[in-house]
């Protein structure tokens, strides 16, 4: 599996021996992001960073594990609810005068809509690359919803999404 | 006699602690997640039985708020493969859906509780239930997570119906940004009582 390496600003202690060691100067750039383009993925640097801030990442991922149908079907009780509540939460805050609920409808969103995440990425939305993220988006593009930025849609398809 | 906090799991332990559980005050909260007294169980109570639920059929085409919240998933995918400005495009794509949901009928305070409550009575379990039976743990952990946040958030709710803005006067509102645990004091908590993250996982919630 072909890899390249990646830099967690939040652990860099800009200690820099990734510079000495990088063999194809791939760690040597003005905004401390590894250029994935120069790096062969040899892992050098990563093995040699005292503050443990690099890491390999795979440029393909394999297969999601598939999921059962049941659990499928399951889950839409969570997703249907949770959007829900979501919605509500945002509207109610919108309309209210009080700062206290407004900022607790306000956490209620958010933590709705992190839920709902949650719930669907264990219903087949794992992994971005998947051929169900693709035909979702591919649904929606086809569906030609008013507003909706079909260009962005369909490059993310052609060039991030894809998987080889 | 142990009681546990049905949020974040902290035991309180008669033997250890001197004081029986039910002679604490009963503005008594968690000290670590801050649940009122009443949102703690005894260790050994009775297994409670699942509330079936019959699934709609017709049920195939996800709503736009599943959409929404499908594709924001997915730009956290991309962020987490270090794929920033994919992960850009794809919160693009979620807002437009998440900006563009019909209003619901029925919004009031009431209603919110109505669903929160629903979720842990018949949702959460069946889900949990289904997840079990199928051998899913990602399935489980996602339940156990979303129970446990869906009982601080019932827990925030009905103290907020009791005391009003009483209860959030002079405090913060934070939001953990990997399971969505509430947090309303001074500061964030050091660890998510649900998920464990350090507190630089937190969001503070801005006020208007």
């Amino acid at each position: 599996m072909k890899k390249v390496a990646v830099r967690n600003l939040r652990l860099c202690t800009k200690d820099c021996i990734c510079l000495y060691v990088c063999p194809s100067g791939a760690t040597d750039t003005e905004d401390s992001v590894i250029d994935v383009n120069k790096c062969n993925g040899c892992g050098i640097c990563a093995e040699a960073c005292p503050s443990k801030a690099i890491s390999l990442v795979p440029l393909s991922y394999p297969l999601q594990q598939a999921k059962k149908e049941a659990v499928l079907k399951t889950n839409r009780l969570i997703s249907l609810s949770k959007a829900k509540a979501e919605k509500m939460a945002h509207d109610l805050a919108d309309k209210c005068e009080d700062d206290g609920l407004y900022c607790l409808l306000k956490a209620i969103e958010r933590s709705s809509r992190l839920m709902n995440e949650d719930i669907m990425r264990e219903s087949g939305y794992m992994l971005p690359q998947s051929d169900n993220a693709k035909k979702l988006i591919q649904d929606i593009i086809d569906k030609k919803p008013e507003g909706f930025d079909l260009k962005k849609a369909q490059k993310l398809i052609n060039q991030e999404l894809n998987n080889d | 006699m142990r009681y546990i906090c049905s949020v974040c799991g902290y035991v309180y332990d008669e033997e250890v602690e001197g004081v029986p559980f039910a002679d604490l005050p009963s503005d008594y909260q968690c000290p670590l997640c801050t649940a009122p007294k009443d949102f703690f169980e005894a260790a050994e109570k009775e297994e409670k039985k699942l509330k079936e639920v019959t699934i709609d059929e017709d049920l195939h085409e996800l709503s736009n708020g599943e959409i929404a919240a499908t594709l924001s998933n997915l730009a956290r995918g991309l962020e987490k493969q270090y794929k920033f400005e994919a992960s850009k495009d794809m919160q693009d794509l979620a807002d437009y859906f998440t900006g563009n949901l019909p209003s619901l009928e029925d919004s009031s305070l009431e209603a919110l509780s109505k669903l929160i409550d629903e979720d842990l009575e018949v949702n959460y379990p069946n889900v949990q239930k289904c997840a079990q039976d199928n051998n899913d743990r990602g399935t489980q952990r996602i339940a156990v997570w979303g129970t446990k946040v869906s009982n601080i958030i019932k827990a925030l709710l009905d103290t907020y119906k009791k005391a009003g803005e009483k209860a959030l006067l002079g405090k913060k509102v934070f939001v953990c940004s990997v399971c969505g645990f509430i947090y309303v004091g001074e500061k964030a908590p050091e660890l998510c009582p649900v998920c464990k993250v350090p507190s630089w996982k937190f969001e503070e919630v801005k006020r208007r």
